[in-house]
């Protein structure tokens, strides 16, 4: 998978989650704070996201890779966090 | 529980679904079963609204519970045993969930809606169904099918007996029961309130609960038994556990402790901490009482655990079943793990401040394992129990 399928992946799991249109998910938003993700949707997207690349993907991935919550998380660094555990 | 019990069929009828995969389908779309009441003429009546049961065909039992309890039963056990039934060399038990009548003259019931006793229930129930098992017949109020289906699983477990059709029925959309309801204030009676939203569990303008007809029963027996002969494993029940408040004839204790005791005791069958939960599926009303005290025993459940837990109640869409409350929900809850999704609350929109938990606003497709379901009736009858995801889920 090239970089730009495995980011227009992750904004299509972000949009279904957040029930929007992935034309309205953008690299930079965070998560909580942008597209308005709460818990329930974390946990959500997390298991979108574990379904869709066939990786585990755990809440304590995000604070020991991106030093922050999920809910803090942009998409883009959820992008990355994706990317590593693709190897 | 010392053996692993497993569910190998389920049955159903309820107003938004007359067998599971129809069932299932409303929970998901989703759709909500509550509408104007046609049963009866409501004018100048204080109900407007229930969960009738609709496209049933005609009823050769005067009860309509009995051709209710007939039909899902039957569904259940084509789906664990096929069209032989259940074997006869198997010790079986139908553990019913039923009502006590409020109403005991008969003089004061209208002529269509005749409610027999549960002993007579169980007779005429295992007629129509064809089926021969030993009654266990419980009464424990909205609580009933619960007890019948944790009781039944413990007993399979023990290795007591082998198989046990469990479950409730109910046909309560009556004037005398409606009346009754009402009287106490339970009910929602807002004459202005639309059907489809009028059972709105932990809502700020919650008025109170829509009742529901129809029933639901499951297939329980030994997971090894069940693998032995290849019949699905659709889930397991690990845990059972109930209480009693002894505080009011109708009213919850309003901190929880009761519902907390019956939590907290049927995590602890199942071996398992709060943290292992992966969802709540909420007895939740929609009375003001009731979802209150429910949601502080949650939260006293998850304290200093996780408050991110998803809850979620089925009530909106089947209306309160009363008796058969208990196995109707469980096979929503069934129907979630197997297809690792969960349904909404519908009709939340404001939560309450006594109701703060996290809501399952809308369809979740999240990893379940363990689900706790949580029955409460009047009296301060408290049961609850936990469910498994079945094995082909396994990772």
């Amino acid at each position: 998978m090239n970089d730009s399928d495995l980011e227009l992946s992750v904004r299509r799991a972000v949009a279904e989650t957040a029930a929007i249109h992935v034309s309205q998910v953008q690299k930079s938003q965070v998560l909580r704070d942008h597209l308005g993700l709460d818990s329930i949707d974390l946990m959500e997207l997390i298991f979108l996201l574990e379904r869709q690349f066939q990786i585990k993907l755990k809440r304590s991935d995000f604070i020991e890779v991106l030093g922050k919550n999920p809910g803090q998380a942009t998409v883009s660094e959820v992008t990355e966090l994706v990317r590593g555990k693709l190897g | 529980m010392r053996q692993r019990v497993a569910i190998t069929g389920l049955g159903i009828v309820s107003a938004i679904g007359n067998c599971v995969n129809e069932f299932a389908d409303s929970l998901f779309a989703p759709k909500a079963g509550i509408h104007p009441i046609t049963l009866f003429n409501t004018k100048g009546f204080p109900v407007k609204s229930a969960a009738e049961i609709r496209n049933f065909g005609p009823f050769t039992y005067p009860d309509r519970k009995v051709a209710y309890a007939a039909r899902a039963i039957t569904e259940a056990i084509a789906q664990s045993f096929g069209e032989n039934g259940v074997p006869r060399e198997k010790v079986t038990v139908l553990s019913l969930g039923l009502k006590h009548n409020f109403v005991s003259f008969p003089e004061m019931v209208s002529a269509n809606f005749i409610t027999i006793g549960p002993d007579e229930c169980a007779q005429q129930i295992s007629k129509a169904a064809g089926i021969q098992a030993s009654p266990w017949i419980y009464t424990a109020a909205c609580t009933a099918s619960t007890v019948a289906i944790g009781t039944a699983a413990r007993a399979v477990a023990d290795g007591e007996i082998d198989v046990a059709i469990a479950g409730g029925t109910s046909s309560c959309v009556s004037p005398e029961w409606l009346l009754t309801y009402a009287l106490m204030g339970a009910l929602n009676t807002d004459a202005n309130c639309a059907a489809e939203t009028a059972c709105r569990p932990f809502d700020r303008n919650r008025t109170g609960m829509i009742l529901g007809e129809g029933a639901g029963f499951l297939i329980l027996e030994r997971e090894s038994s069940a693998r032995a002969r290849n019949a699905p494993v659709l889930a397991r029940i690990c845990g059972f556990g109930s209480s009693l408040d002894a505080y009011h004839v109708s009213d919850p204790c309003p901190d929880g402790a009761g519902a907390l005791s019956a939590m907290n005791a049927a995590l602890k069958d199942a071996r398992i901490n709060p943290e292992d939960l992966s969802a709540i599926n909420a007895h939740a009303t929609g009375t003001l009482k009731n979802d209150s005290a429910e949601a502080a025993a949650i939260r006293r459940l998850l304290d200093g655990v996780s408050h991110e837990t998803p809850v979620f109640a089925t009530k909106p869409f089947t209306g309160h079943l009363l008796a058969a409350s208990g196995a109707v929900e469980t096979i929503a809850v069934v129907s979630c793990l197997t297809q690792q999704k969960l349904h909404p609350t519908l009709n939340l929109v404001d939560v309450a401040s006594d109701c703060k938990l996290n809501h399952v606003l809308k369809n979740r497709h999240l990893p379940l394992r363990y689900i706790l379901k949580n029955s409460f009736g009047f009296g301060g009858q408290n049961a609850c129990m936990v469910l498994e995801k079945g094995d082909s889920l396994d990772e």
